[in-house]
């Protein structure tokens, strides 16, 4: 035997005890090697190894025809690998189709959780406008749960005046342009509403069918509120420095009728009859100089001068004109915080506050009734905005509330507006509640009022407290 | 030339699943434990190429000698020359070490854990 033959001796030993090894170690492990089909690689294993032992016997001279059993067995072995191969890839195939269908369960129901646990409200109807989606935001905002939301028409949210005309404000115009954006009043489930901001888009499959309605909710009646006081906000500056630049020119037209009015007056000689209309004209012209110095402290930009103030003081100060100023069938009542912090202001300026203040109380009390003077410490927690100059921080705030017949809603938004009366019949020239706008302005403050017919008014007016 | 016919149907064959293994191979190549089982394959095929060739170098033999046919991989030393001599030997050692390659496959793939592999699977 040639060193060639000693070879491949060795070599077909050593590919039966390798295969017969790897078969047993096939067997032994067929736990951990379960991603592969275990009985094709026992057989793969087997083949090779058959035709190794038929070689070795051979060569020992124990096997005579292992050409024949090589010729029946090699050709099955590319098959076999063959079948490993594809039905490994199936079975991974099949875990991967499985990691997928896990993974896209996994996925929907994070975004669901995201967009059911989102702070804006989120909702979707189908094309018939039955709503199939109804997140915690909708629930937060319409007070329906989504268990008495889901499967009911959408106009079970709109205001039953407008349920005629959805169609066409929205729907028509949403299903021609796949988008509508808009605010639209919205119906709570407790028959309140509220005036939402809307983002509604049609969702469509890729051939164009209308899926579903998706619509994103803002509540924006905060902003709608702050809209309208920063509005106001610009028309009572712009009507202040209107009614500023008209004083100023009508000042100087005043001196000029005094002061020759007050040289008429000493050019005529005593006891002539026509001095009376030389002091009528003074009189009327000191009643305008009056209205001029009125109108100026509604324009003026700065407070005269600052001092820290007590406002429990200012108050105490003005309780006897006030008690005065009132009938005796009005009660007055003071509510003063004991620790009350100090605000720097003008002295004049906020007593001007509180004798228009009450003077606007005892208009409106002409049968009687309770003026409530209320002073408190406040902390403002808005930060400034155009609509209000108040910082974020420690405020003072003065209430005077009235138990009077009330302000009408559609004349409370123009109440601090200059020469806005609703006593003009009885002289009011409408600078009152103006004034009183002008000065918490000009101390970097604001006033607000509450009221409703029949009900009284309440006015607060918030400073900002020294540090 | 002399070849056996479950010889030449080994490779088509075994010529056929790696063809399939190629128009895998985007499949094939994202799964970390077959991969280790190439190695095996491509060694058993380089064994049935050899023994095809070896088929080529060797002489024709008269049919009625049965014998020497049946048992012309096995001598062809004796009566193929050296380039058969050298296939024959080819074949054989590829054998042996495609059947060290399984085991060292079978090894590694036995001591992977189940979710290591899980990990090694495409990610999509």
């Amino acid at each position: 035997m040639c060193v060639t033959e000693w070879v491949i001796t060795a070599a077909e030993t050593i590919s039966t005890a390798a295969l017969t090894v790897a078969l047993v170690l096939a067997i032994a492990r067929r736990r951990r090697l379960r991603p592969l089909p275990i009985a094709l690689l026992a057989l793969l294993i087997t083949l090779p190894l058959a035709v190794a032992l038929f070689n070795t016997l051979e060569w020992a001279g124990l096997f005579d025809r292992a050409d024949v059993a090589e010729s029946f067995l090699w050709p099955l072995v590319p098959v076999l690998w063959l079948f490993l191969f594809m039905t490994t890839l199936e079975r991974d195939d099949r875990a991967n189709l499985q990691t997928s269908y896990e993974r896209l369960a996994e996925s929907e129901a994070r975004y669901r959780t995201l967009v059911e646990n989102a702070q804006v409200a989120i909702a979707a109807t189908d094309p018939d406008l039955r709503v199939t989606f109804w997140n915690r935001g909708c629930e937060r905002l319409s007070g329906w749960t989504a268990d008495e939301a889901l499967g009911r028409e959408i106009p079970f949210v709109v205001l039953p005046e407008k349920r005629d005309a959805l169609r066409n404000e929205i729907l028509d115009p949403l299903l021609r342009d796949g988008v509508w954006f808009g605010e639209y009043p919205v119906l709570r489930k407790d028959g309140s509403q509220f005036t939402a901001f809307l983002s509604l888009s049609r969702v469509v499959d890729a051939s164009g069918r209308a899926l579903c309605l998706l619509g994103i909710v803002t509540d924006i009646t905060e902003r709608i509120r702050l809209r309208e006081q920063l509005m106001q906000a610009q028309k009572m500056e712009i009507m202040a420095r209107l009614a500023g630049g008209v004083a100023h020119d009508f000042n100087n037209l005043l001196t000029g009728i005094l002061g020759f009015a007050g040289l008429l007056r000493g050019e005529l000689p005593p006891g002539d009859e026509r001095a009376e209309s030389v002091k009528q004209i003074e009189d009327a012209a000191r009643r305008g100089t009056e209205l001029v110095r009125q109108l100026m402290s509604v324009t003026h930009d700065k407070p005269a001068r600052t001092e820290p103030v007590n406002l429990n003081e200012a108050v105490t100060q003005a309780l006897p004109l006030i008690q005065r100023m009132f009938p005796r069938r009005v009660r007055l009542v003071t509510h003063l915080a004991t620790d009350l912090w100090i605000i720097r202001a003008d002295p004049t300026q906020i007593q001007q506050v509180l004798m228009n203040l009450a003077i606007n109380a005892a208009d409106a009390m002409p049968d009687g009734g309770e003026l409530a003077i209320t002073t408190e410490n406040f902390e403002c927690a808005l930060a400034k905005t155009g609509a209000s100059p108040l910082p974020a921080g420690p405020c003072v705030r003065l209430t005077v509330a009235d138990t009077g017949r009330g302000i009408p809603p559609d004349v409370l938004p123009r109440i601090f507006e200059p020469f806005f009366t609703t006593k003009a019949d009885r002289g009011g020239m409408g600078l009152g509640l103006s004034t009183v706008y002008a000065i918490a302005r000009r101390h970097g403050g604001c006033v607000t009022c509450t009221s409703q017919p029949g009900q009284g008014a309440t006015f607060q007016v918030v400073l900002p407290a020294t540090p | 030339m002399m070849f056996q016919f479950s010889e030449l149907l080994t490779l088509v064959i075994g010529l056929v699943m790696l063809a399939y293994l190629a128009y895998q191979a985007h499949r094939v190549a994202g799964i970390a434990h077959l991969r280790l089982l190439v190695l095996p394959v491509v060694l058993t095929a380089v064994a049935w190429i050899a023994t095809v060739l070896e088929g080529v170098f060797l002489p024709a033999v008269p049919a009625h000698d049965l014998v020497v046919l049946q048992q012309a991989s096995i001598v062809s030393a004796h009566i193929g020359g050296p380039i058969a001599h050298a296939l024959n030997l080819v074949e054989h050692l590829a054998c042996a070490a495609a059947a060290l390659a399984m085991l060292l496959a079978l090894v590694r793939l036995s001591k992977v854990r189940p979710e290591v592999r899980q990990c090694a699977s495409p990610s999509g």
